[in-house]
Formats: structure tokens, C-alpha cells, sequence
């Protein structure tokens, strides 16, 4: 059965790229535009097996959806990579408090993508 | 318009007026060092005065008439300096007053310039927005047509194999039908030859039968000749043998009768032997070509040649269609390639928002540096340098990083130029 992937970002153009690219390799994904909406979506029902945020995005950034992730029921241990512009090293070390996987800086080419992805998602 | 250097307020503007100065109050110094010794003759022949007396008289005298004349000089500069006061503040403050415009068109300018920039740029990024979206979807469309080629081809390659295993199916029961075809061939081919042995032995035993039949011509003739014989014996014994000639007349028409029966035996013998022969011959002959089976044979030739031809046409879509897979395969790789790089769209929209962040800035510096000009607020409470400065410490990229300490020149850009793009916790 194919695996879900959350896409959350506020570029209309990352999220159709991103869809786009994971649907090519056989993954099933939804998208939501900020920290906010994907939240909603989560608590609405929706279960990715990964979730790939942005850092900086109105409403809530990744940052702080990321520590609101970790505190809603199953998504725990769900793995979550940042996908950001972002290369200071301070915002690393904090998402990886908050509980992200990874970090991977724009733009990352698709192949390496669905690579990472079946690295830290083991039978994708 | 250039601004006047020479301010309001000195006496001596330069130089020039300085020694001007003092040689006036040197050709007064040595004027009045003549007066003063004209002066003293002339005190000297008219009056009887004492000579201290004289000489502090000629010392007031010429101190008083320096004084005047310093004072009239002054006097006369500082009219001077008045006047040329008067005219910079008049140039100054028509100058200053065409600044002010100046300034003021410029900011006005300025902000209007820069919010027809911020425009063109915000236009930039939803248009760049709007045609990578546009890419975006048709890749995707080139992709979804491309895969649904894929699986029509893949559905008439299953259809074709379909076929092809059914004809396969049938090209194999019609060679089992053939192979026990052949063996019935062959079975009536082997009966057929014994019938044929058959009629032959027959045949030769009725050939047999004509020397048999041949003695009972020869028997008939001689019983013939001896009834003959009988028959003369018995006209020779008179009446007493006429009986016996009765007799011997039976037995000659007996011995004739069976002459007859003989050779007919003979005639038929030897027809039969001869349609026997003729129909063996042609049977004979036909085993000899074989015909059936030669035909059975080139049918199961033919439908293993049909076989053959249809196996090769399905090697050969096989390859094709694996071709168009592999084909397919590239597209999609490529296509996640394309769609991986459609990315910079964001990265360039995010710089692009900083630079109108920049720019709205600059604008609103101006402006408020204007109304502090005009006396009509508080002078901006950040230059543009700590700004900028500012701005730099919200970069989220070390290429604006990079950009940034390239202009301004610190070695910040070597420092911090390497980090990891993709990193597992």
C-alpha cells in the first residue's frame, strides 16, 4: 500500500512541485499551507506516514509546528523533514529539539528526495 | 546645484583683503609719520614749548588720527562684510529653499520609484509564480499521457499475449491432431499394404490355378479323344455297342462341356490376375508418393511456421514495449528532476521579498528624513547602515549572506560559506 506524505508549505509552487514529484514515485500526498492548517488536517483525521515542512511560513512556522506535532496523539514518533531556504545552524539545532528527522535546504532535486525519504521511511 | 563654501560672519574673507588691509594701515602709519613731522616743525617755530611737552602733543595727536583712521577703515570693511553677509544669506537661503524642493521631489520620487519597483518585482514573483505552476502542471500532463501510452501499451501487449498463447494453444492441438492423423496415415497405410500383400497372394494363387486348369483341358481333351475312340469301338460292335455309343457320346459333350468350363476358369483367372495387378500397381504406387502424409506433414509444417512467426512477433513487442518503459522510465526521472529544480522559484521569492522589504524601507527613511528637514518631526532613529545592518541578521540564506558581505566587504562570506545542504539527525 503506497505511503502518505504531508506536504506543509506556504509556496503554492513548493507544493504542487513536491506533490508532483513524490505522486511520480508512487507516494500518496496531501499539502496544507501553514503549521495551522496542517494541524487541522492531522486532527481532522488525516495520517501521513512523513510529514516535509517548511521553516518560515505565516500563521505558524515549522519550527513550532513541529513542537505542537510531537504533542498530538500518534504523530509522536511520526519522522518530519524540514525542507527549508534555512541554512543557519542555530535553526537546525532547534528543530532538532523540537523532534525533526532531518534537514534538507532548497532546492533538493527529486530523486534525492524519494531517497531520503525511503531512508527514514524503511519500506516506502 | 552646488553650494556656496564662504559662510556669512568673517571680516576677512581671504587672503587678499588681509594684505589690502594692512597695507592701507601701513600707508597710513607712513602718512601719518610725515604729518607728524611736518607737525612738529611747525609747533616747534610757532610755539615755545617744552620738548616733552611737544612730543606727547605730536604722540596724541598722531594716536587720535590713527584711531580716526583705523575706525574708518573698520568702519568701511565691516560695511563690506555686511553687504557681502546680506548677499550669501540671500544666496543661501534661495539655495536652501531649492534643496528643500529638490529634496522633497526626490523623496517624493524616490518613494514613488521605489513602489514602482516593488510593483514590477511582486509582479515578477507572481508571474514566475504563475509560469512555474504552469510548468509544473504540464509536466504532470506530459507525465500522466506518457504512463497512460505505457499502459495502453502494456494492456494491447497482454491482449497480443493473449492471443498469441491462444494461437499457441491451437497451433499445438492442431499438431496433435495432425501427429494422430499421421498415426491413423500410418496405421491404414500398414493395413492398406497388407491388403495389398493380401490381393498380391491371392493373385498368385490363382495363377497357380492355371496349370491346374490347363490339365483339365488336357484331361477334357484326351476324355474327348477317348469317347471319340468309345464312340467307334461302338459302331463297330454294332447294335450290341449302341448303348455303349450313347454313352460315349455323353462323355465326349461332358469332356467338351468342361474344355469350355476350363478355358472360361482360365479367362477369368487371368482377368482377375490382371485387375489384381493393375490395381496393386496403382496402389502401390500411391504408397510410393505418400501423398497424405505429405500433405499432413506440410500442414504441420505451416502451423509450426505460423507458430514460429507469431513467438518472433511477440519477442519482438516485448522488446518494444520494454523499450517504451525504459523510455518512460528516463521521463520520470527526468520529469522528478525538473520538478526538484522548479524549487529555485521559491528560493528566488524569498530573496525578491527581502529586496522590496529593503526598498519600502529606503522609502520611509526618506520620508521621514524629509518631515525632519521641514521641522515637522523626529530625524529618522535608524540610518540606513544599521539597517542594513539589521537586515543582514534576518537572511535565511547563506547566499544572501554571501551577497551581502560581498558589497560591504567583511570576511564574513569566507567564514561562513560551507554547510551541510541535506542532514539525518
Amino acid at each position: 500500500m503506497a505511503k502518505t506524505i504531508m506536504v506543509v508549505d506556504d509556496s503554492a509552487t513548493m507544493r504542487l512541485s513536491l506533490k508532483s514529484a513524490l505522486e511520480l514515485s508512487g507516494f500518496k500526498v496531501e499539502c496544507a499551507g501553514d503549521g495551522v492548517l496542517a494541524l487541522n488536517q492531522l486532527k481532522s483525521g488525516v495520517k501521513p506516514d512523513l510529514i516535509i515542512t517548511d521553516i518560515n511560513m505565516p500563521n505558524m512556522g515549522g519550527l513550532e509546528f513541529i513542537k505542537h506535532l510531537r504533542t498530538v496523539a500518534g504523530f509522536r514518533f511520526t519522522p518530519v523533514l524540514a525542507l527549508t531556504t534555512e541554512s543557519q545552524q542555530e535553526k537546525r539545532d532547534e528543530a532538532k529539539k523540537h523532534g525533526a528527522t532531518g534537514w534538507l535546504v532548497k532546492p533538493v532535486a527529486g530523486p534525492d528526495l524519494v531517497k531520503i525519504i525511503k531512508q527514514v521511511l524503511p519500506g516506502a | 546645484m552646488k553650494i556656496n563654501p564662504n559662510l556669512p560672519g568673517k571680516i576677512f574673507t581671504s587672503r587678499t583683503g588681509l594684505a589690502r588691509t594692512l597695507a592701507t594701515l601701513t600707508a597710513a602709519i607712513a602718512l601719518m609719520s610725515v604729518g607728524a613731522y611736518f607737525l612738529s616743525l611747525w609747533l616747534h617755530d610757532r610755539l615755545d614749548l617744552s620738548n616733552e611737552l611737544e612730543t606727547a602733543l605730536i604722540t596724541a595727536t598722531t594716536a587720535f588720527a590713527m584711531c580716526a583712521l583705523a575706525a574708518a577703515i573698520y568702519k568701511r570693511r565691516l560695511a563690506d562684510v555686511c553687504n557681502d553677509t546680506c548677499q550669501i544669506h540671500e544666496r543661501c537661503s534661495a539655495q536652501h529653499i531649492s534643496i528643500r524642493e529638490n529634496y522633497h521631489r526626490t523623496v517624493t520620487d524616490l518613494s514613488l520609484y521605489n513602489a514602482v519597483l516593488s510593483s514590477h518585482l511582486r509582479d515578477a514573483i507572481e508571474q514566475t509564480e504563475a509560469s512555474v505552476l504552469g510548468v509544473v502542471g504540464r509536466l504532470v500532463n506530459i507525465n500522466r499521457q506518457s504512463s497512460f501510452q505505457v499502459s495502453q501499451i502494456g494492456t494491447s501487449s497482454e491482449k497480443s499475449s493473449e492471443l498469441i498463447d491462444i494461437t499457441h494453444e491451437q497451433v499445438h492441438k492442431n499438431q496433435q491432431v495432425i501427429q494422430a492423423l499421421n498415426s491413423f496415415s500410418a496405421s491404414q497405410f500398414d493395413q492398406l499394404n497388407d491388403n495389398l500383400d493380401r490381393i498380391q497372394s491371392l493373385s498368385d494363387e490363382m495363377e497357380q490355378m492355371r496349370p491346374l486348369v490347363a490339365v483339365i483341358a488336357d484331361i477334357a481333351d484326351r476324355t474327348n479323344l477317348l469317347a471319340l475312340n468309345a464312340a467307334i469301338e461302338a459302331a463297330r460292335a454294332g447294335e450290341a455297342g449302341r448303348g455303349f455309343a450313347v454313352v460315349a457320346d455323353e462323355v465326349r459333350s461332358l469332356s467338351n462341356q468342361s474344355n469350355i468350363a476350363a478355358r472360361e476358369i482360365a479367362d477369368r483367372i487371368t482377368r482377375v490376375s490382371k485387375h489384381a495387378q493393375a490395381e496393386t500397381e496403382n496402389a502401390k504406387k500411391s504408397i510410393a508418393n505418400n501423398e497424405d502424409s505429405q500433405k499432413f506433414t506440410s500442414l504441420a509444417d505451416n502451423l509450426s511456421h505460423i507458430e514460429g512467426r507469431f513467438k518472433s512477433a511477440s519477442v519482438h513487442l516485448e522488446e518494444i514495449i520494454k523499450g517504451i518503459d525504459e523510455a518512460n522510465g528516463v521521463i520520470v526521472e527526468e520529469v522528478s528532476v525538473v520538478l526538484g529544480e522548479i524549487q529555485f522559484q521559491d528560493v528566488l521569492r524569498q530573496r525578491l521579498e527581502h529586496v522590496n522589504d529593503g526598498l519600502d524601507y529606503q522609502s520611509k527613511f526618506a520620508q521621514g528624513t524629509l518631515l525632519w528637514l521641514e521641522g515637522k518631526g523626529e530625524s529618522p532613529d535608524k540610518q540606513l547602515s544599521e539597517h542594513l545592518a539589521e537586515a543582514k541578521e534576518k537572511y535565511v540564506m547563506q547566499a544572501q549572506v554571501t551577497a551581502h558581505d560581498g558589497v560591504i566587504g567583511t570576511d564574513a562570506a569566507a567564514a561562513g560559506g560551507s554547510f551541510k545542504k541535506i542532514e539525518l539527525f
